[in-house]
């Protein structure tokens, strides 16, 4: 008797790494369909904002009964490496949120991207640059350390609070994941 | 970004392709910055296939399922943007054209977007 092949629920892990303040548990509350898990405190520094996350942001976006994007916002200080550790395997998408008047260097940024991404043409890269509204960032030094080491990331200039930001990153990391497997399916053809 | 960009990228004045880009294979060098532009939905899917590698016509067209008008009109705006390399080649084959679909999960994630998208729209119709 022919049965029916069990669907198997599909679940996808979409990264969100930025620094203090670039907007990660913002962008991940504006997505998620759940209420968002976070470990905000209140920031013992002045970091232009009353709490900061210390931990990982966690939120979901579901896709009928089964599937689901879970969303892990994780700091990009190198501190929080242990947090690195149990987020890093078997990423779908990256997205790297940076605030702009405090931009690493392009070599520290390429480490942290190192870090989550083992072969970048397949796991998207997506850069989100924010506070552009307050100042603007020279991002050319940005481009070509990505050009160098073969990533053709896009970098947006984004408002982590706006839902057309938050659209835009993600659709991007889903259209390369598309062109990804079209690309290879054509190569293998 | 100034006005005449914006104008440029979102009103399709030039929808034939230029004649410098018939025949050619494409690449996308840098994304535009989406994030400062009134975008066509369509541009993202394009554009993360010209950034993959040298594509063709065909290629860009069986991929995202867009009219030539809007494929035309980002090859042209990409071009004056000093965005795209090209060089010439042939029309390669688009294996799969036609029965294109993607793993179920991708469609409904795209049918969330494709929401979100309109969602955001009505809120910036109903602010003016």
């Amino acid at each position: 008797m022919l049965t029916q092949p069990e669907e198997i629920a599909v679940y996808r892990k979409l990264v969100v790494i930025g620094d203090v303040g670039a907007g990660k548990s913002t962008m991940i509350r504006t997505l998620s369909e759940i209420e968002t898990v976070d470990t905000d405190v209140a920031s013992s520094k002045n970091i232009g904002k009353p709490l900061t996350t210390v931990g990982i942001d966690y939120g979901r976006i579901s896709l009928g009964e089964d599937d689901a994007i879970g969303l892990y916002g994780v700091p990009g200080q190198k501190r929080y490496s242990f947090i690195w550790d149990m987020v890093k395997e078997d990423i779908w998408g990256c997205v790297l949120l940076l605030k702009s008047g405090q931009m690493p260097s392009p070599e520290k940024i390429l480490e942290l991207v190192n870090i989550f991404i083992d072969d970048p043409n397949k796991t998207p890269l997506v850069i989100g640059l924010t506070h552009t509204d307050i100042q603007d960032a020279n991002i050319g030094g940005l481009h070509a350390a990505l050009k160098a080491k073969g990533i053709n990331a896009p970098i947006y200039s984004v408002d982590a609070r706006k839902k057309q930001s938050s659209t835009l990153l993600l659709h991007t990391v889903l259209s390369m994941q598309n062109a990804f497997e079209y690309s290879q399916k054509q190569t293998l053809s | 970004m100034s006005s005449v960009k914006d104008y440029m990228w979102n009103t399709i004045c030039m929808p034939d392709l230029h004649p410098e880009l018939k025949g050619m294979l494409f690449k996308l060098e840098q994304w535009p910055d989406f994030g400062r532009l009134t975008y066509n939905q369509n541009f993202i899917d394009l554009c993360a296939l010209l950034s993959t590698r040298y594509v063709s016509l065909g290629q860009l067209k069986a991929f995202a399922g867009s009219n030539d008008d809007t494929i035309h009109h980002l090859l042209n705006t990409l071009k004056a943007s000093n965005l795209l390399s090209i060089r010439p080649g042939e029309n390669t084959n688009t294996h799969g054209s036609k029965e294109l679909t993607w793993a179920s999960y991708k469609q409904k994630l795209m049918s969330f977007i494709r929401s979100a998208y309109r969602k955001t729209e009505q809120l910036n119709a109903n602010a003016a």
